[in-house]
């Protein structure tokens, strides 16, 4: 099995999709640890077969629980493609627009010069979680933010901008956005699309939405799901 | 001659494998959603784990058959409480992810450690080790509350542990098959390299299904049990602290970035319940009970897990009355 999931995670690598179940800066020494966790699971079995050391008979109910498990892995490292988690999962977790990083502090907020250039959709979602104060947005645009659609819960023409933050990998995934006004997104888009929107912001309570503060797009486009689609 | 069999064998099943690999990620398969994200979540788990598990099991079997009998127990103290203190610092020197630690712990105890203070190791390591320390002092913007309350908790849980557990002999905690495996590393053998090539493959043999279980348990729970169910009681100052408790047991992270996964919680949940969280997780999740049950007997896992949550709730409570 170690041979199994070491291939599997040298493939993934090797295709560039090893972000999708595990942090960038674990990159190098999965790859290392797996090449030789593989090398010596092949010579651990030799081992084994050449007789140098008896390998003990299994029972019958550990035999089965053995085919079990082998084929489980053997279903998802050799036949399931690599995948992003789904925009169901977003929907399973309240979207977040809590602070992931401690460099968006309100302080830090406050001095900003005014370049939000280099703001991604979980610095914007940092940053509207700390204030909803219209005054702040007033006047500011973004960059191009690109995200998966998830319908809003509050308001029918309102739709998160959404990506996964992960920490570790993907089990500690949590999903952050940006709301996004865009009456009859609905005719156009659905849930799970990937969007790379721009836009200014506008006081949702002014209009009438449930939500405080919105992004008006000045331009959507539907995008591919990039190469790495997580944020960290 | 066989050696030369084999090696061809191996060769042409690992090309087999990329062949089929390389093979099926042509033919677009597509299964349902909740079957994708199960199984992204669990090989999630596993691609982060399943090296620092090689990592430790390198490490134990380093201990196992390279390091002499003595030379742990010449420089530990000879008073049992003083070493469990010196054990639960031995992070410091082995600050793998907590999942690399159990096979560690298994290769300490074939060294003569006493099953108590191989759990004090287990459940102080992953918390007391540098990194952690480091990484929760950044998550935080260096509130020392945070940091000192997480030091102190693990410190003193591992330490009860330890200490409820001195007295009792290793047929009550470990397994048999277990306890076997360490009498079989004192019988006569052949080289060095080749006990060792045995031993890992033991080692692995043991760990890796346990591990592959607990990332199937973590990824189901992670994908029929909503989170926001825990998230909901973030306000009550005891439910907070077990909600926290619980996530942290289901999601089976890693304590050396667990403090920027608990930093999105800071300004919804308690001082304690983000303690808590930061504290049970490394002792005890899905991924660490199934490592653990290939050395501990299932009572003791549940007596432990019980241990440390009871421990864990206090503290919580003592620091939500505190701060």
């Amino acid at each position: 099995m170690l041979l199994m999931i070491s291939l599997f995670a040298l493939w993934v690598a090797t295709v560039g999709k090893l972000d999708l179940y595990t942090h960038p800066r674990y990159e190098i020494f999965t790859i290392v640890m797996m090449m030789l966790g593989g090398f010596l699971a092949v010579a651990g079995v030799a081992h084994a077969t050449v007789g140098l050391r008896s390998v003990k008979r299994p029972s019958v109910r550990g035999a089965a629980g053995a085919v079990v498990l082998v084929g489980l892995t053997a279903i998802g490292v050799l036949v399931l493609p690599p995948a992003t988690l789904s925009p169901e999962m977003a929907k399973k977790r309240t979207i977040s627009m809590a602070n992931q990083s401690p460099k968006t502090s309100t302080a830090e907020i406050a001095s900003t010069s005014g370049d939000y250039s280099q703001f991604g959709i979980k610095e914007w979602a940092s940053v509207l979680s700390y204030s909803s104060d219209w005054t702040f947005y007033k006047n500011k645009q973004t960059s191009d933010l690109t995200g998966f659609v998830v319908a809003s819960e509050r308001d029918h023409d309102v739709f998160i901008l959404t990506r996964f933050a992960i920490t570790c990998c993907a089990v500690d995934a949590s999903p952050v956005g940006v709301p996004v006004y865009l009456p009859r997104w609905r005719e156009s888009y659905k849930d799970g699309d990937w969007l790379r929107v721009k836009g200014d912001f506008m006081s949702g309570s002014q209009s009438g939405l449930a939500t405080p503060i919105a992004l008006r797009p000045l331009g959507v486009m539907l995008v591919s799901e990039p190469e790495d689609p997580y944020v960290y | 001659m066989r050696y030369w069999r084999y090696g061809v064998a191996s060769v042409a099943i690992v090309v087999a494998l990329v062949v089929v690999r390389i093979w099926t990620d042509t033919l677009d398969i597509s299964a349902p959603v909740a079957v994708r994200d199960v199984a992204t979540l669990s090989l999630g788990v596993v691609i982060e784990a399943a090296p620092f598990v090689v990592l430790g099991v390198l490490l134990s079997v380093a201990v196992r058959v390279w390091l002499p009998d003595s030379i742990l127990q010449r420089y530990l103290p000879k008073h049992a409480g003083l070493r469990r203190v010196c054990i639960s610092l031995f992070g410091v020197f082995a600050p793998v992810c907590e999942c690399g630690n159990v096979p560690l712990a298994r290769g300490l105890l074939s060294k003569g450690f006493t099953p108590s203070e191989s759990l004090v190791f287990l459940l102080a390591a992953p918390i007391l080790n540098p990194v952690t320390i480091i990484t929760t002092w950044q998550a935080f913007s260096g509130d020392l509350r945070i940091v000192g309350w997480r030091i102190a908790a693990g410190f003193m849980i591992a330490n009860l542990v330890g200490w409820i557990y001195a007295k009792a002999p290793r047929e009550a905690l470990l397994r048999p098959s277990f306890i076997k495996s360490c009498e079989m590393d004192r019988v006569h053998r052949s080289r060095k390299s080749v006990v060792a090539l045995g031993l890992f493959r033991s080692e692995l043999n043991a760990m890796i299904p346990a591990l592959l279980i607990g990332s199937v348990v973590a990824g189901l729970v992670q994908v029929f049990v909503p989170r926001d169910m825990l998230i909901a009681v973030g306000s009550h100052p005891v439910w907070s602290i077990l909600a926290m408790s619980l996530l942290a047991f289901v999601v089976s992270m890693c304590s050396s970035v667990d403090a920027f996964f608990a930093l999105a919680f800071r300004h919804t949940f308690s001082t304690g319940s983000i303690v808590s969280l930061l504290t049970f997780g490394p002792m005890i999740d899905i991924k660490m009970l199934q490592l653990m049950s290939t050395t501990y007997k299932t009572k003791i896992l549940v007596q432990v897990s019980g241990l440390v949550l009871l421990a864990t709730l206090l503290i919580g409570l003592a620091v939500n009355y505190v701060a």
